[in-house]
């Protein structure tokens, strides 16, 4: 089933064009690579799959909608996890506040967190720490449950593995296909490396 | 109580104590006699007089004596003696203070919350014309000192338009007296207050917005007013917290200029006379008041960025 799907979008920036008439379609499930040199535009189709950013031609749909500002069902993952969290809240109080959105009862918080951080291999003790007080590998980890817990369809990775070492890279790589397998969500995975690309990724975009 | 808690206590316990030491040496260490530096350098003294005084004033004790006495007469409230104005320099602070507080408090009451307000929405839609033309306008408006910003208004509000009173705190001790008469002096100072901090405010939104937090934020659906007042603007209030501590002392020298300029009968005109007449005790009280206020803003400061940025409690805070 077709749930993202981008036409001939083009974004610049004053006279620098950043992308110029890409186009992508993703089904349930399906994990598209995209990959690029640097200054190829990944980041700014990035911003723009996920409703970050509205390009200046073309358009994005997500399930059969035109998508015009972000919507929770399309979840990004930043290249810096610990940059994405708030700096002066706990991770706890980071992820309650999803939880809060989704309007699970505050009761059930914490219940819901140990589940998640068990299934994503997480030490609780982490709840009650600061972004900077985590290394990048449990950030990222972190980041990844944080954007499971609105249940998304779709999920733009933009280099999630590009700031950690081989080890941990491995780690996530496989937690992101036991994610997708487990809830069937598809991603779209930005990345440099070709070998990361082709591990991850149905099929490859190359910018 | 934590090390860090013990660590600031220390600290400012510390700089409280110098501000104190420079005070009592001040007068002391200055070219000719302390006692005619005391009385003011026009009156006359005989010799006999002028060793009387200073035996009186414990003049002829050893420093160390002397600072013990001083010490114990700060304790009690005692800042010492005007000559020039016969009257006692604690008595006359405290009767001139609460007006000056009422003037910069309200200014900086005023100017902080619509700074900040006004510099997170210029920051976080600094592409707009309208977030354009505040921040030009708030450019040009910092750079006129505040004495000039009180000339202007006064010449335009008072003497053009009269719209507002030449001098003093009332005419009658009522509210709306007080409230006529301080308007234009609250407007001029909350203006200068207002802008230095919407212009450091748009900065640091400026720097904060393009942090991935926000983003994510958005990411979830987060509405947008609530990602600027309750998550950026948190973070970016930090470097407004520091400034409010370093320019405490400029804003109260900013509210000594309009007073004298709207002739309202604060520390200002106290400080204005105080240096004209060469008047040491009263120069030294202001100095030890202004200061130990300063101390307190730098405390309060210190607060508020622990309760805001939990780093700083940890004591490995940027």
């Amino acid at each position: 089933m077709l749930i993202l799907e981008a036409e001939h979008i083009s974004r610049s920036y004053g006279m620098n064009p950043a992308l110029n008439d890409f186009s992508l379609s993703l089904s349930s499930g399906e994990t598209v690579g995209l990959t690029g040199p640097s200054g190829s535009g990944k980041s700014t189709c990035a911003r723009i799959l996920a409703g970050l950013e509205r390009s200046d031609t073309g358009s994005v749909r997500y399930a059969e909608k035109t998508l015009t500002r972000p919507d929770p069902g399309i979840q990004m993952i930043f290249q810096d996890p610990a940059g994405s969290f708030n700096p002066v809240l706990t991770i706890r109080q980071s992820l309650s506040a999803v939880l809060s959105l989704r309007r699970v009862p505050k009761s059930d918080h914490h219940a819901v967190l140990l589940a998640e951080f068990e299934r994503a291999g997480l030490q609780t003790e982490i709840l009650s720490r600061y972004p900077d007080q985590i290394s990048g590998g449990q950030a990222q980890r972190v980041a990844i449950v944080r954007g499971m817990l609105v249940h998304p369809r779709v999920m733009i990775l933009d280099e999630p593995t590009s700031a950690l070492d081989v080890s941990v890279q491995a780690q996530i790589l496989h937690l992101l296909k036991d994610i997708q397998k487990e809830n069937g969500v598809a991603y779209v995975f930005i990345s440099h490396d070709p070998s990361v690309v082709e591990f991850m990724a149905d099929r490859v975009i190359c910018l | 109580m934590n090390r860090t808690l013990a660590r600031k206590i220390v600290r400012y316990a510390v700089s409280l104590l110098i501000v104190v030491l420079l005070v009592f040496l001040l007068p002391r260490c200055m070219p000719g006699d302390p006692v005619q530096c005391l009385v003011g350098e026009d009156v006359f003294l005989t010799q006999e007089i002028l060793d009387a005084v200073t035996a009186k004033l414990g003049l002829d004790l050893p420093l160390t004596e002397q600072f013990r006495i001083y010490i114990g007469n700060l304790l009690t409230g005692d800042l010492g003696y005007s000559y020039t104005r016969h009257q006692n320099v604690a008595e006359l602070i405290l009767d001139r203070l609460p007006w000056t507080l009422l003037l910069t408090g309200v200014s900086m009451l005023i100017g902080y919350t619509f700074g900040i307000i006004a510099g997170t929405w210029t920051g976080w839609m600094a592409e707009r014309k309208m977030s354009k033309i505040l921040t030009s306008f708030g450019v040009v408006v910092s750079c006129i000192p505040p004495y000039l910003l009180g000339l202007i208004f006064f010449s335009v509000f008072v003497y053009q338009l009269g719209w507002f009173p030449y001098k003093g705190f009332y005419t009658t001790p009522d509210l709306f007296s007080v409230v006529y008469h301080m308007a234009l002096p609250v407007l001029t100072l909350a203006l200068f207050v207002f802008v230095r901090n919407m212009i450091i405010m748009r900065g640091s939104v400026l720097t904060e917005r393009n942090q991935l937090y926000p983003q994510f934020a958005k990411s979830l659906g987060v509405p947008q007013r609530k990602i600027i007042y309750g998550h950026v603007m948190k973070n970016a209030i930090l470097p407004i917290l520091t400034h409010f501590a370093i320019d405490f002392g400029f804003i109260l020298s900013g509210a000594l200029f309009i007073e004298i300029i709207f002739s309202l009968n604060g520390l200002g005109r106290v400080m204005y006379t105080a240096i004209l007449n060469l008047d040491y005790p009263v120069l030294s009280g202001l100095f030890l008041v202004i200061a130990v206020m300063a101390v307190c803003a730098n405390m309060i400061a210190d607060i508020l960025y622990g309760i805001i940025d939990p780093r700083v409690k940890r004591g490995d805070g940027r």
